[in-house]
């Protein structure tokens, strides 16, 4: 009696998250028409008149079925989520062809996809002067990066993977790689939202649509942030297989220096996961992490390291060190804004102290934090004096991740 | 007992976070970091000027002083295997009305950047092809190449050739002349402060950082330098410190942090003692 009424209850909550889904992604989709239609030049563009007419109809379809009094609504349940997606599509199209067509609003993506370019006639980008990527992907001036001597960036600053994943779009001669992006994003998001239980999909994607800058403006833009997000979000799929999960993390740190920031809490986190495994298993689990995730990362950029090691050593350590202007979203906005003055060591003592503090934390809250460690990364960024908005909000999809797991391990222990 | 001792290293932990953050704050504090003076100092990205139709490095100007029959030209190559900023005059004849055929490829600085060049290193590397000419008796400059500090009544030139270095004081004019062999890469350090006193001139509102070559019109022929990796070092700048005062204060605040914390841990631990045994005795 109790159990079934427990779930029929279940059955009405999990019926109420799929009509909010339904509406939260009519509200995404609004706003995402009104943006469309402001930067869509939508006078000399009769598509785009076509995409925001089709999209606003979508929207108030979704508002119908929402809020049908009838148990049917439960059938269209992926609704949302296709709607969601399909609006991703269209404000990709239009501010990448529309709005900003072959023009890169990243320097970095440029001399990534002219490394990819020379890489693919088989030479070695790292000892090259890329300022020719800047012409050519029409990078705009105000993204340029510039160092405390004056000096203008021009060289590759990325692990080798995040060049080679461009490789394809060369091949293939696209003039316009951030459709490769968008690969990556789209193939995140379907795995987060097929991972998780058929209950809670509606309810994991509104973190990951709650902001335009996460769900298209950024990777529209030209951040490549995705590219590392897929392995990642691969990675807490296979969180309970240490060989794969290294394998994984491996891979994403060897396309940027971000992920870096994971390795010692993933170290505890393979250490103590499995508390009930004897001493000698758990340092067998964190040394085969450690070993699958260095040769993971070294796999990819073998080759550039023997063309020319001190190339590969400075470009790829350069970004991790500093030694570029102060640009913040973060904590060194204090300064930035001509307010307190304080040097880049101040923040740079902090950062590490943070780092520092938050591995003693984890390790002795462990039970507590497990699953917070995604949110580790973005919190001592924020510290760091170039704290910029894609090194925090490109956490989120993990963190949803983070919440799944958490639901899926009380489901469990409350069936066991 | 193990539980205390791991409550009592979180906490240990977190009291170390902010009094190092707190001691770097106290250290650091008034150590103001300075935008960069001069932009895109290795001039890279080349842009067109639309007013003159010149291929120009990204934030320079490139100004250009000539006769109709002259031809100058600046750009990107590789001199002794290393990436240059070439200046070429080619002057073709006497017959001209302008005195002198000169490129200035610049950066205008005021303000805050005015002020870091004026305690900077800054550093180049030339490559200089010809000897320096000028009137024994005036003293008066008959080519350059080198670099032109211009504040609009005050002018500075540093200027890079194979003759004895020597400094020439004319009226409005300073000339320092850096014995640097020809056809070879050399690298030049320039002081424009301690050149500002040496001269007796007051620190100005402006001035345009230039690289200039240029010839009179006695001089006629193909003249051609590089430049390159010129560098601004920028030292810190200590514009204030904490008074004992505010230092006292900023320590007061950990310690009435950090005891709140401990207070608040201590409690907790207690809290949760006190609900373990009410559920053992349950």
């Amino acid at each position: 009696m109790h159990s079934h009424a427990s779930t029929q209850h279940s059955d009405i909550l999990e019926q109420f998250t799929v009509r909010i889904s339904m509406l939260f992604a009519a509200g995404f989709i609004f706003a995402e028409g009104l943006q469309n239609w402001i930067r869509g030049r939508v006078e000399t563009h009769p598509e785009v008149v076509l995409l925001i007419i089709l999209t606003y109809a979508l929207a108030f379809a979704l508002f119908l079925l929402a809020t049908l009094n009838s148990k049917d609504v439960m059938k269209p349940r992926d609704i949302a989520f296709v709607s969601l997606i399909l609006t991703t599509a269209v404000s990709w199209y239009v501010v990448t062809q529309i709005e900003h067509p072959g023009s890169y609003q990243t320097d970095a993506l440029a001399f990534v996809q002219y490394s990819a370019i020379l890489l693919s006639k088989g030479i070695n980008p790292y000892p090259q002067d890329l300022q020719s990527a800047l012409s050519m992907f029409s990078v705009s001036p105000e993204f340029i990066t510039l160092t405390p001597t004056g000096n203008l960036v021009s060289t590759l600053n990325y692990p080798a993977l995040q060049v080679i994943a461009f490789l394809p779009a060369v091949w293939a001669g696209l003039r316009d790689a951030r459709i490769i992006i968008y690969v990556f994003e789209i193939a995140s998001i379907v795995i987060i939202y097929l991972w998780s239980p058929k209950e809670v999909r509606p309810l994991a994607l509104i973190p990951l649509f709650a902001g335009s800058d996460l769900a298209i403006n950024f990777s529209a833009g030209s951040i490549a942030d995705f590219i590392w997000i897929l392995p990642l979000v691969l990675m807490v799929v296979y969180m309970d297989r240490p060989l794969v999960a290294g394998i994984m993390f491996g891979l994403a740190s060897a396309v940027k220096q971000t992920p870096w920031l994971l390795a010692p809490y993933l170290l505890i986190w393979f250490f103590k996961s499995e508390s009930n495994l004897k001493l000698k298993s758990r340092l067998e689990r964190v040394g085969m992490f450690a070993a699958a995730a260095v040769a993971a990362f070294l796999i990819p950029n073998l080759w550039f390291i023997f063309k020319d090691f001190g190339a590969w050593y400075s470009g790829v350590l350069t970004p991790a060190f500093g030694n570029l202007v102060v640009l913040s979203q973060g904590l060194s906005l204090i300064t930035l804004a001509n307010g307190v003055p304080l040097p880049p060591a101040f923040y740079l003592v902090a950062t590490v102290v943070v780092a520092a503090t938050l591995i003693v934390e984890y390790y002795i809250y462990f039970e507590r934090l497990a699953f917070a460690l995604w949110a580790f990364p973005a919190i001592i960024l924020w510290f760091s004096y170039r704290g910029l908005q894609n090194y925090f909000i490109f956490w989120t999809p993990l963190l949803v991740m983070s919440a799944v797991l958490l639901y899926k391990r009380s489901n469990l222990e409350r069936k066991g | 007992m193990k539980e205390r001792v791991r409550e009592a290293v979180a906490f240990a932990a977190i009291a170390f976070c902010l009094l190092t953050v707190s001691s770097a704050f106290i250290v650091f504090y008034g150590q103001v970091f300075q935008p960069p003076p001069l932009l895109n100092s290795n001039m890279k990205y080349w842009t067109v000027d639309p007013t003159k139709n010149l291929l120009t490095p990204y934030l320079w100007t490139i100004d250009l002083i000539e006769g109709p029959t002259d031809n100058i030209s600046v750009y990107q190559t590789i001199i002794a295997n290393q990436p240059s900023i070439a200046l070429r005059v080619v002057r073709s004849d006497r017959n001209n009305s302008q005195v002198w055929t000169t490129v200035h490829v610049r950066q205008d600085l005021r303000g805050q950047a005015l002020a870091a060049i004026f305690r900077s290193k800054i550093t180049i590397d030339v490559y200089p092809t010809f000897t320096y000419v000028y009137d024994p008796n005036s003293k008066n400059p008959e080519n350059t190449f080198g670099i032109e500090i211009n504040d609009g009544t005050n002018l500075l030139w540093y200027v890079f050739a194979n003759e004895t270095s020597q400094t020439f004081q004319l009226p409005h004019t300073r000339i320092i002349l850096t014995q640097t062999p020809l056809n070879m890469w050399s690298t030049r350090e320039i002081d424009i402060a301690s050149q500002y006193d040496a001269a007796g001139w007051k620190m100005p509102e402006s001035i345009s950082f230039t690289l200039i070559l240029g010839t009179t019109w006695l001089y006629p022929g193909n003249w051609v330098g590089y430049f390159s990796g010129l560098s601004v070092e920028v030292p810190p700048l200590q514009t204030q410190s904490l008074s004992p005062t505010q230092t006292v204060t900023v320590l007061t605040i950990d310690a009435v942090v950090i005891t709140l914390l401990g207070v608040a841990m201590v409690e907790y631990t207690k809290r949760r003692r006190t609900d373990g045994s009410r559920k053992r005795v349950k």
